[in-house]
Parts: C-alpha cells; sequence; structure tokens
C-alpha cells in the first residue's frame, strides 16, 4: 500500500479549511469596533445595544414601560441597574457585569441586560467542558 | 405481477443477495457498536475534551467501500441510533448523527471524485476531519456562538491523525473482507480500490 499524493493533497486542503473559521473570527474582531458589547432586552427584544471596549465615562439609559421604570448604567466598561421600581431589587446584584455571557435580569420589568463578545473567553470553557461530558463519536 | 414470471432462479439469487446484503450490514453495525462501546473505556492520555479515536469509523469506511453510498447511510444512521440508545444524550446525538453523516459526505465525495488518484487512507482523513466539522457545527448551533469553532484546527490535528490510522485498519480488514465468496457476490470494490493489488 502506498500513499498517493492526492491523498496528501486532500488532508493538506482540509487542515487548511479547518483554519478558516479561526481566520474569520480574527479578521471579524479586528474589522469590528471590537471586543463586547452589552445588550438590552425588553420583554425579549432588543431594546438597546452599546459598546463596552473602550466606554468611557458614564450613560444612562432609561427604560420606561407599562410594567415598570428603570435604568441602567453603564461606567467605563461595566453595566449595571442603577434604579429599579421592582419589589424583589434582584437586579442590584451583581451591582456591575462586564465580561460576556455575565447578565443581570429583571424579571418583574422583563428586563434582562446582558454583555456579549465575538472574542473567545472564559464564557466559552462552560461549553467545551460540558462538551467533553458528553459521550459521543 | 411481473415478479412471478421471473424465473425461480433468478429471482433466488436477488433475493440471497439481497439477504446477504442485509446481514452484511446489520453484521457492520453490530461490530461498530461493539467499538463504540469499548473505545468509550479507553482512557485517552491526551486532555484535549471531544478528541476520541472514532473507531467506528473503520465500519462506515469498509461499508462504503463493499456496500457502496446508499446502505452507508443506513448503516451510520443505525449505528448512531443504537450507540445513542446504549448510552447517549439527546446532545450526543445530535454530535454523532451531523458529524456521522458530514463525515459519509465527504468520502463519497473524496472516493468519487479523485477515484483511482487517492487511497483510504486520503478518504479516511478527509472522513475524520469532516466529522469534526460537522460536530462543530452543531455544537455551535446549540450554544449559538460560533466562537466554537475556533476549535476545530485542534481537533483536525487530532481528527488526522486517528483518521490516518483508521484508514490503515479498513485497509486491511477490506483487503481480507474481499477474498470471501459472499462478500464478492455483494462488494461494490473496484480493482484499485483493494491495495493488495498495488506491488509497486
Amino acid at each position: 500500500m502506498r500513499v498517493k499524493k492526492w491523498d496528501v493533497i486532500i488532508i493538506g486542503l482540509f487542515v487548511l479549511a479547518s483554519f478558516i473559521p479561526a481566520l474569520l473570527f480574527t479578521l471579524n474582531t479586528r474589522a469590528s469596533t471590537g471586543g463586547y458589547y452589552v445588550e438590552i432586552k425588553v420583554q425579549g427584544e432588543v431594546y438597546a445595544t452599546r459598546t463596552l471596549t473602550g466606554h468611557v465615562g458614564r450613560e444612562e439609559i432609561l427604560i420606561e414601560t407599562e410594567l415598570g421604570h428603570n435604568v441602567v448604567e453603564i461606567i467605563d466598561e461595566k453595566v449595571g441597574m442603577y434604579e429599579a421600581d421592582c419589589l424583589d431589587k434582584v437586579c442590584y446584584y451583581p451591582p456591575y457585569i462586564e465580561r460576556p455571557g455575565e447578565t443581570i435580569v429583571c424579571l418583574p420589568n422583563r428586563i434582562v441586560i446582558e454583555v456579549k463578545g465575538e472574542k473567545p473567553s472564559e464564557n466559552d470553557e462552560d461549553i467545551i467542558t460540558g462538551f467533553k461530558s458528553d459521550h459521543h463519536d | 405481477m411481473k415478479m412471478m414470471r421471473t424465473s425461480s432462479r433468478a429471482s433466488r439469487v436477488i433475493i440471497m443477495t439481497k439477504t446477504t446484503k442485509m446481514i452484511f450490514i446489520s453484521l457492520i453495525v453490530a461490530q461498530a457498536l461493539v467499538l463504540h462501546v469499548l473505545e468509550g473505556m479507553i482512557p485517552l492520555p491526551i486532555g484535549i475534551p471531544g478528541a476520541k479515536l472514532g473507531l467506528a469509523n473503520i465500519f462506515t469506511i469498509i461499508s462504503l467501500y463493499i456496500l457502496g453510498f446508499k446502505s452507508t447511510v443506513l448503516v451510520v444512521g443505525l449505528r448512531v441510533l443504537l450507540a445513542t440508545m446504549f448510552g447517549g444524550t439527546l446532545s450526543s446525538f445530535l454530535y454523532s448523527i451531523s458529524g456521522g453523516y458530514f463525515s459519509l459526505l465527504a468520502m463519497t465525495f473524496v472516493k468519487n471524485i479523485f477515484r483511482d488518484k487517492v487511497t483510504i487512507l486520503g478518504v479516511s482523513g478527509a472522513g475524520a476531519v469532516s466529522h469534526n466539522i460537522g460536530q462543530l457545527v452543531v455544537a455551535s448551533m446549540i450554544v449559538n456562538n460560533w466562537s466554537v469553532m475556533m476549535y476545530l484546527p485542534v481537533l483536525t490535528f487530532i481528527g488526522i491523525g486517528t483518521g490516518i490510522f483508521i484508514g490503515i485498519a479498513a485497509n486491511f480488514i477490506i483487503y481480507h473482507m474481499s477474498k470471501i465468496t459472499a462478500i464478492k457476490k455483494i462488494s461494490q470494490l473496484r480493482e484499485w480500490e483493494i491495495f493488495g493489488h498495488n506491488k509497486s
């Protein structure tokens, strides 16, 4: 049995092809304004998005719905709930979030604040470890 | 009622090949399952999640070479379904079925396009890599985060290694299997695909 020329070529092409997603991601993150952003959802719909990486200063986002009144504040690269008229005040903890995957939820007013990012982060480790425990082939 | 008019001998031959084929498919599925279970018992020295030997893929290749594409679709489907019943979860089923069919498509493609230019090693390597691609595509769809695909190069390098190993193993099995009379009857092996004949 002999390895033919095309065997090597095909395997080489597949190895190269496997780098395409990594390449695309690197180009993407470099091209876009960058890194992490925060997404605020009200009643399941995106209400506002702000870029977090490189954000300087303090910004308030006022959310007024029939369910209640909230104020989200962004200080530099952190997001937190500044004001909420709900009863349980769960959204005050954690006070600020900054890493992708972290969320602040105000259930009575149906507000979800989530930090997202294209970059791989600690957030992904959970996924891959979960991947490991699955018995698949 | 045309069937009745054909000579009984000819129809018996057809039925026999059909039965032989069915038995061969079931044997292949059973063997693949045994390998799948055994493989689960082998601890891997490298701590890379998702990396596996993929021994069951040996039988996908054998089936692809001997029975052809159509029967292999059945083989892969049955194997994944039964493997899930033997101790899998819904997510493992999704990973396996996507990887299995994606690698089957890639292997058929490589095998039919390049024909005698490519040996079983290339086919098997392509199958191993595309298995990983199919799995990661589904994984990233499940978690809704395409950065899982960044993991592909790591898996590819391991996949190439195991793919070549599996290609060699499948080559030996096919070479010896193709001598069996019952298998000769249903075999779709072409001359260049049997590696004993290549003396050089």
